[in-house]
This record gives C-alpha cells, structure tokens and sequence, in this order.
C-alpha cells in the first residue's frame, strides 16, 4: 500500500486550514484577500553530507612513512586571499562547447562561465547549485579545460564554485543566475598547505585503510584516502582560511568531524571537543590523528494505523557531534520506506544519541530517540497516523495584521540527555517548524503529530508573543491569535 | 582588599557568569553554501565557514550574523526561549 497523497485529502485539509483563517481574519475585522502562506517548514532539505558523485577523482595518498618524529615547515608559503569575483553579462559567445543560455525546448536557463585563475592545467571545480524554484540543491564535480575554463547552463539560482589544482585551491566564488543571462565567476588558485595524519579505529586503535579525508567546509569531493598503514597526506588546505573542518570517513565506521586552524605564522591547532579534551598543537605541517568509531545500522519497517505497510515514507535520523566545545555537526542520515515499508539506514556514529522522525503527506508519528547503540538495531513496527495542521494569525500592538513575521512551533517534548562527551544532545531543537505570516497575519503549519506544542513569534523590532496549544480529542488545535507586545511583558515558555 | 571589597568583586564575577549564561544562544546554519562566524582566536578576531546544519553557541564567543544564514534555534537553560 502506497502512501496516500490523494488531492482529495490534501485539498480538504487545504481548505479546512483556509476557512480558519478566514474566521480568524473575520474575528478581527482584518482585510479580505488571504493570500498563500509560504512556511519554510515545507521546504526540501537536502541531508548534510549529501552524496557527490565525482566526475574527476583526485589521486588518492598513499603514504608509507609512519608518523614523523616532529612537524616539519615544509608546506609552500602562505598566499594572499585569492580572488573571486562575479559579474553578469548579456548573453553571448562564451567558452569553449559551452551550452547555449536558452535552450530550444524547456525553461530558459542561466549560463554560468568559470574561469580558474592561474591553472596550468585541467583543475577540478566542485558546484553546489540551489535553484530559485525551491528545488533541492545539489553538488556536482567538473573539470575545467586546460585554461582553467568551464561553461555551464543551470536552473536559475545561486550558485557556490571552488577549484583545486594539484598544490592549490582557489576560495569560494558566490554568483546568482539569471535566466537567459550570463554570469562569469574568476577563481584564483593560490598556494595550499599540505596536512599529514593518520585514521585509526577508536576502540582498537588499529589503522583504518581506504578512509575519505577531506575538509568538506571548502571543497567536499576533495578527498583524499588513506593507505594500508591509515596514513594521509592531504595536499589543499586553503591557506586563505584560517580553520576548516576536517572530516574523516570509512566503510562500516561513523563520520569524524573536528576543526583544524592554520595560523598565518605556521602554528596550528586541533581543536579540543568538549571540556576534558585537549586542542593539540604545533608548527608546521600538521600531523593530525583522526579517530573512527564503528558504525549504528537502523532497520525498520512502517506501517498505517491499520497496519498496511507505507511505501516512500521519507525516514530521517539526526544526531549532533561535538567538532568543537560550542560547535555541533549533523551526524544524519536519509532514506524512503520500500513497497513493504522496510527501510534500513547506516554510517551512524554509534557513540551519539539521535533522533528518528518519519515523514509523509498527511501523516505523522512521534519522533523516536534513539540511544547509542553498536550494530544493527532492528526498531520493528513504526506506525504513522493521520496528521493534523495548525492555522493561527499574528497581530501587531495596534490590533492590524502582522505580515512576514515568522512564527516559530516547539514540540513540547523535554530535550534529550546527552549519551556521551560528543553528543551535543540538541536533535530536539532541530524539530522546530518555522512558518511565515501572510499579508493578512495568518500563518498555517501542516503535517503535524497532534501533541502539545510552543507557538512563537519574534521581531526585529523586539515584540514578541507566545502561547502553548493544545489538540482537543479529535487532534484539531484551537486557532491561536497571537498579539505582539513588548518582549518584556510576554510570557516565557520552554 | 577589605572583606566587602572581596565580596563585591565575588559578586560582580558571579553576575557576569550568570549574564553569560542567560546569553547564551544557539544557532543554526541553514545556508546551503554554508554560513560563517567569528571568533576571538588568540587575540585575533578569525572567520570561520560551517556547513548547513551546523550548530552554534554563543557561549564560547562565538559571534554569528542572521543574515548569514545563521538561525536561533533555542536559547541555552536560564534564557527563557
């Protein structure tokens, strides 16, 4: 049994939530015309650590010297920020087999002409591509001609491009596209700083072969691997930013993330994770070791409330690691439910609480916390029940509709307990719904589980107001009127 | 130092904590191309890029900008929100 995603049901919800916030509207004498609600609750989010699929693998490093005695200051001098500029131009003739801007059939697109400064020879050029339709974003890796020229033709949008070369990388040039129009982005190579380590095995202490190793702040597919011995040389640290995240991965093992600063007078640090860790330090070329811990494997199978199996069922778990005292990285992973409602998901860092949370139109169910766990853990039967919404309107001091404030709703669920040093505990803060008001105040939240939640709404201006709700027997919340005041006079929740 | 002089240096440090504490905020980088923040690294104020999803506290001296993608996600215990 599919998913139901009939239009019926969405479009009785749909208007259920607008005959709410009409009465709402009427109930304060607020101007006809209710326009659409855009929450940004219901954007696509990509996974961090969306997978890449390379078109130009760089050479993996292999390395047969153990750990150097001492750090040697052999890395090539620091450069100057390299430059990234964009400008847009009118359409026209670009750069080698570049695509034309607007295609014969289909939606015009943007094209985008890359050009590396100062490549003597292919280099490498990583692309993350929002488009301006809401689409998901995605990365994608090129190679440039041999005079460092690249043309493509996008979906209009933004776009983020770095480059590499064999020793150098380039800093990230921004450009926004446009359809029908040309946009050319310059990325300067300059001079990188090498960075040796090793990957071990946590609990063993054994080194872990065939590793990815990359900064993934700058440039994801810029991995390199580690040999036999759990040795890598990583020849790009961008020497025009100062830290970066390092990120270490291997079959069967949990993503490592820890935060590497090079500093203009060659001192360097990795920095401590939490309070009874210390940063380790030196000068020169670093030489880091980056510990792995085994891997969590979920399965699970979701059902409907009369347990038929659900198919494409969208199933998330979410942990945070700790990369730095106050810093927390996603440890997250995303599937769909099979025909049977199975699902299976892996690569979690088994010393970390997370947080499963199973989504699909019309339907919800309770977030699962998850402990940490070694393995495979089978989480047997999930259910999914009809879903409710929440339609509410924001009112200024004055009485009058707010349009454009956002609305924030909490799950009034307690935080989750920290399972270890690296768990940052925070997988609760990352349910959070946010929804902006429309010109008449209103705002709408769907695909909710009918439980008690926190209603708030900030402005820049410092008002403020909130309320906690509760769904009556039949799983519909009352229609809350929220009346900005002083930040001050508002009541406290959660 | 006199004993009240002790006791109002006592009393000036435990008020900042506390004010550090009641600060303190966390943020979310909700940027695909990632978002930046600043911090105060051996006298120097040094940029730092984070991916989307990252979170952030303040506690530490992080400063981070709204319209840099950072968003508030929940204020540390003591905050209120």
């Amino acid at each position: 049994m599919r998913v139901r995603t009939g239009a019926a049901g969405a479009g009785a919800r749909a208007w259920t939530a607008v005959g709410a916030a009409l009465v709402a509207g009427a109930l304060f004498l607020l101007p006809i015309g209710i326009g659409l609600v855009s929450p940004r609750s219901r954007q696509v989010v990509e996974p961090p650590g969306a997978p890449v699929t390379p078109e130009l693998e760089p050479p993996p490093s292999r390395l047969a010297t153990p750990r150097p005695a001492h750090a040697a200051a052999d890395g090539p001098a620091r450069a100057t920020t390299a430059r990234a500029s964009a400008e847009t131009v009118e359409p026209a003739g670009g750069a080698g087999s570049a695509p034309p801007a607007t295609p014969a059939h289909g939606p015009a697109l943007a094209r985008l002409e890359l050009h590396v400064l100062g490549a003597a020879a292919p280099a490498s050029i990583e692309l993350l591509h929002e488009p301006a339709d809401g689409g998901p974003a995605r990365r994608s890796l090129h190679a440039s001609d041999a005079g460092g020229r690249l043309a493509l033709a996008l979906a209009p949008g933004s776009a983020r491009a770095v480059a590499w070369s064999d020793a150098a990388t380039a800093p990230p040039g921004l450009a926004e596209l446009s359809a029908g129009a040309t946009t050319v982005l310059e990325l300067a190579l300059a001079p990188a700083l090498p960075v040796l380590g090793r990957v071990l095995d946590a609990e063993s202490g054994a080194p872990v072969a065939g590793a990815r190793v990359a900064f993934w702040t700058f440039a994801e597919a810029d991995e390199v691997v580690s040999g036999p011995d759990g040795t890598f040389r990583h020849p790009r640290f961008p020497a025009a930013a100062p830290a970066q995240q390092i990120a270490a991965r291997a079959q069967g093992f949990g993503t490592t993330v820890r935060v590497l600063r090079l500093a203009p007078d060659g001192a360097w640090k990795l920095a401590a994770r939490h309070a009874g860790e210390a940063s380790l330090r030196g000068r020169g070329t670093p030489w880091i070791e980056l510990e792995l811990v085994r891997e969590q494997r979920l399965r699970g199978r979701v059902v409907d409330a009369g347990g038929a199996p659900l198919a494409g069922v969208r199933v998330a778990v979410e942990g945070f690691q700790r990369a730095m005292t106050a810093v927390a990285s996603p440890d997250a992973a995303t599937t769909t439910s099979a025909a049977d409602g199975g699902f299976e998901l892996g690569g979690l860092r088994s010393d970390l609480g997370h947080a499963l949370t199973l989504a699909a139109p019309g339907l919800a169910g309770e977030p699962l916390e998850l402990p940490p766990a070694t393995g495979l853990v089978e989480l047997g039967t999930l259910v999914l029940r009809p879903a409710t919404f929440l339609t509410g309107v924001v009112l200024d001091a004055d009485g009058l509709p707010r349009a454009g404030a956002e609305v924030v709703l909490r799950p009034m669920r307690p935080l989750p307990t920290p399972a270890g040093p690296l768990d940052a505990g925070a997988r609760a803060q990352s349910r959070e719904r946010r929804a902006t008001t429309c010109v008449a105040g209103t705002f709408l939240f769907e695909d909710l589980l009918p439980a008690p939640a926190w209603l708030v709404v900030e402005t820049e201006a410092g008002e403020r107001a909130e309320t906690t709700l509760v769904p009556g027997p039949d799983g519909i919340y009352d229609t809350p009127c929220l009346a900005l005041g002083p930040a001050a006079l508002a009541q406290r929740g959660p | 130092m006199t004993r009240a002089k002790v006791r109002l240096v006592a009393a000036s440090a435990f008020a900042l904590a506390a004010g550090l504490l009641v600060h303190a905020e966390d943020y979310k980088c909700t940027q695909e191309a990632g978002c930046t923040a600043q911090i105060n690294e051996d006298g120097e104020l040094e940029e730092v890029t984070f991916r989307k999803g990252d979170l952030v506290s303040t506690e530490d001296g992080w400063v981070v900008s709204q319209d840099d993608g950072w968003v508030k996600v929940k204020k540390k215990p003591g905050g209120g929100s």
